[in-house]
């Protein structure tokens, strides 16, 4: 049964990197990259292509995959959702348009690059770690500690560091901080890019354990947002509270009834949560003059 | 004279007119010159199960020059893409049909497209070769004529063959693992509808969500339940990798693990040998005899690469091969019924060496039987090679 836990505990960690993505853009832009998924596939084949290069080590692959995707998420901010926004908060074409480059994604992945799972061929740990109390396949332990790291690391950027503070500002006033000096497109460029290639490492240690393939993306969008949901959008540490409730929701409604019930369990979680904390758990309310 | 001229210019233009629509309308149908057949290829070009698409491709591809030398039979093909739906498969074969005039019809590879279309070939009345899909009711077996031939196992023999190899001690405990897509639900329908007709009970049955990173949840049930015989009926190599290591995860070491070919795609690039030690899978071809390693060689050799379902390959050749013997023996592809009853009365069907005798008859077109006597077991050397292990009458 604690195996099963930490199984849950390990795969929520993977949502909560998503959803700090999520969360990150929210705070700065008031939009969110519903092509996610699509993102961390690209990078996941970005990676297969890099497997083949001797000298770079595992962890540079990760990284140059996480850069380029990167790049990819700054470049979509900046051509496709930055043109929507100032426009009143009813205009949700940015939603539109991230949707329908998930689509345009995953079909362009599915036609070059077939259907079929593949190795990623590194970043791969085999066998099962013994804790003494549980065994856990030692690949998601090592995609845990990485998320975890990477939430955490990401959480303390925007709540100790300078860059962190100007995207507070602009999380609370975009007009304001802008009459400072700060650059709140800027800021949500960043965001975007940041985001991006985080989701990437994390998803990339895990889709070393399951195959690189093109709809990689639907599996971890709808959980990750959930994740986001629960902890409540916008707060950098609640990504982390959702995302262990979500997985560890599923992964033990799975132990005691079947996979059909695990897989709406997490989403049941989350109207509850809805229903009592509108907000999420730890959003903070937000207070408007009017 | 000039008028004398004019005259005859327009007579002869008319009499090579009339000489040209003479040849070019054998038996009413514009589609076919004798030996030279029109086919209709439909399977998935674009959408998630594109592969299926390239291998019926490339099955027909291969076939081509063998067909041409052996009965002096060539193919004009016509390309439609279904995009792995009924929907499209359905529009898509009106036209093949009807505006491309095609002689014969090679899939579409996929059940779903497959049912979707019977009835109108049927109706149509043309050669249709079913070369991939499985599903049991694409072969109407009371249709009369029948214009279906299958040349790939069908999903009911496999699971016969499978529950026998499952229950081979009586008093085996079968637990099943199956996709929750339209693969793994017919599955276990089927496996239910077995152990019903066969006094059999099935101990555990766990659904995996395609995709899942994690099911030993459902591993450790099967294990609860006492499991000695496991079924894995999941739609990828991927899915069973992870079905595998959930085993191993609670320590769960059945007697028996049976999985499906679609551990073929990509399993043993996912799993290690110490994961697909004591799996196997069912298969009415010898994958490591001599005609399937001859085709696949000859793939690589052309493609560059290894075939991501060999079997789809191999069943695409074996229908292209029936249906240009069938042609050749009645001398004119738009004879179609002719073709068709040639095709039911086929005599001995050679593929590369293996020999099929008496293959069809009115009532049975399908080209494997499910006895069990006839299918191998085929297993995974350490290298994660297939390796055929026996009959599976042998145990």
């Amino acid at each position: 049964m604690i195996g099963q836990l930490l199984v849950g505990a390990a795969i929520g960690c993977l949502y909560a990197l998503i959803a700090q993505g999520f969360t990150l853009t929210f705070r700065t832009t008031g939009t969110m990259n519903f092509a996610v998924g699509e993102f961390v596939a690209i990078g996941a084949f970005v990676a297969l292509g890099l497997a083949g290069v001797a000298w770079l080590p595992a962890p540079a692959k990760l990284v140059v995959a996480a850069l380029l995707v990167a790049l990819l998420g700054a470049l979509v901010f900046r051509f496709l959702i930055r043109p929507f926004l100032n426009r009143g908060a009813h205009d949700v074409r940015w939603l539109l348009v991230t949707v329908a480059l998930s689509m345009l994604l995953v079909d362009m992945l599915r036609n070059s690059q077939g259907t079929q799972h593949r190795p990623m061929g590194f970043a791969k740990a085999d066998g099962l770690l013994d804790l003494g109390i549980a065994r856990l396949p030692t690949q998601l332990a090592l995609m845990a500690v990485v998320c975890l790291a990477l939430v955490v690391a990401i959480a303390l950027l925007v709540t100790r560091t300078g860059l962190g503070t100007r995207m507070q500002a602009v999380a609370e006033d975009a007009e304001t901080a802008e009459l400072v000096g700060i650059d709140a497109r800027r800021t949500g460029l960043i965001s975007y890019a940041l985001g991006s290639g985080a989701a990437v490492i994390g998803a990339s240690l895990w889709i070393a354990y399951v195959g690189v393939f093109p709809d990689v993306g639907p599996l971890l969008l709808v959980s990750a947002f959930a994740a986001a949901v629960i902890g409540g959008l916008g707060s950098v540490w609640g990504v982390l509270a959702g995302g262990l409730i979500f997985g560890v929701t599923d992964q033990m409604m799975t132990v005691w009834f079947d996979a059909t019930v695990g897989s709406i369990a997490g989403l049941v979680a989350v109207i509850a949560i809805l229903v009592v904390r509108p907000a999420g758990l730890f959003a903070q309310r937000q207070e408007v003059k009017v | 004279m000039v008028r004398r001229r004019r005259l005859l210019a327009v007579g002869g233009a008319a009499a090579v007119t009339l000489l040209l629509a003479a040849c070019g309308g054998g038996g009413g149908s514009e589609s076919s010159n004798g030996k030279q057949a029109k086919i209709g290829l439909i399977g998935p070009k674009s959408g998630a199960a594109q592969f299926y698409w390239t291998e019926l491709s490339r099955g027909i591809e291969l076939a081509q020059p063998d067909v041409k030398s052996a009965f002096g039979v060539t193919f004009d093909l016509e390309e439609a893409d279904d995009k792995g739906s009924p929907e499209v498969a359905s529009r898509s074969v009106q036209t093949l049909l009807n505006e491309e005039n095609v002689d014969a019809i090679f899939g579409p590879s996929q059940s779903g497209p497959s049912l979707q279309v019977a009835e109108t070939i049927q109706r149509t009345g043309r050669p249709w070769l079913v070369p991939i899909a499985a599903a049991d009711q694409i072969i109407a077996p009371n249709a009369s004529p029948n214009w279906a031939f299958r040349t790939n196992n069908n999903n009911s023999d496999a699971i016969a063959v499978s529950a026998n190899y499952l229950w081979a001690k009586p008093d085996a405990k079968v637990g099943i693992f199956y996709g929750a897509d339209a693969y793994g639900q017919s599955n276990n329908d089927l496996l239910k509808a077995y152990t019903k007709a066969h006094g059999k009970t099935i101990a555990a049955g766990e659904v995996v969500q395609p995709g899942a990173t994690d099911v030993s949840p459902a591993a450790q049930r099967m294990k609860n339940a006492g499991v000695t015989s496991v079924f894995i009926a999941v739609s990828t190599g991927a899915d069973n990798a992870t079905v595998v290591k959930a085993l191993k995860q609670v320590g769960l070491a059945p007697e028996r693990t049976l999985a499906t070919a679609t551990t073929l795609t990509g399993f043993t690039a996912l799993a290690t040998p110490a994961d697909w030690k004591n799996l196997v899978f069912l298969e009415p071809r010898d994958l490591t005899g001599g005609p399937f390693t001859t085709l696949v060689q000859r793939y690589q050799a052309k493609y560059g690469k290894q075939p991501t379902s060999a079997v789809a390959v191999f069943t695409t050749y074996t229908a292209a091969y029936l249906y240009a013997q069938a042609v050749a023996k009645v001398g004119d592809a738009s004879k179609h019924d002719e073709v068709r009853e040639a095709m039911e009365n086929t005599g001995q069907l050679k593929i590369l060496g293996q020999v099929f005798d008496k293959p069809f008859s009115a009532k049975d077109h399908e080209l494997y039987e499910a006895d069990p006597s006839s299918w191998y077991t085929i297993g995974f050397d350490p290298q994660g090679r297939t390796t055929t292990v026996g009959k599976v009458a042998q145990g």
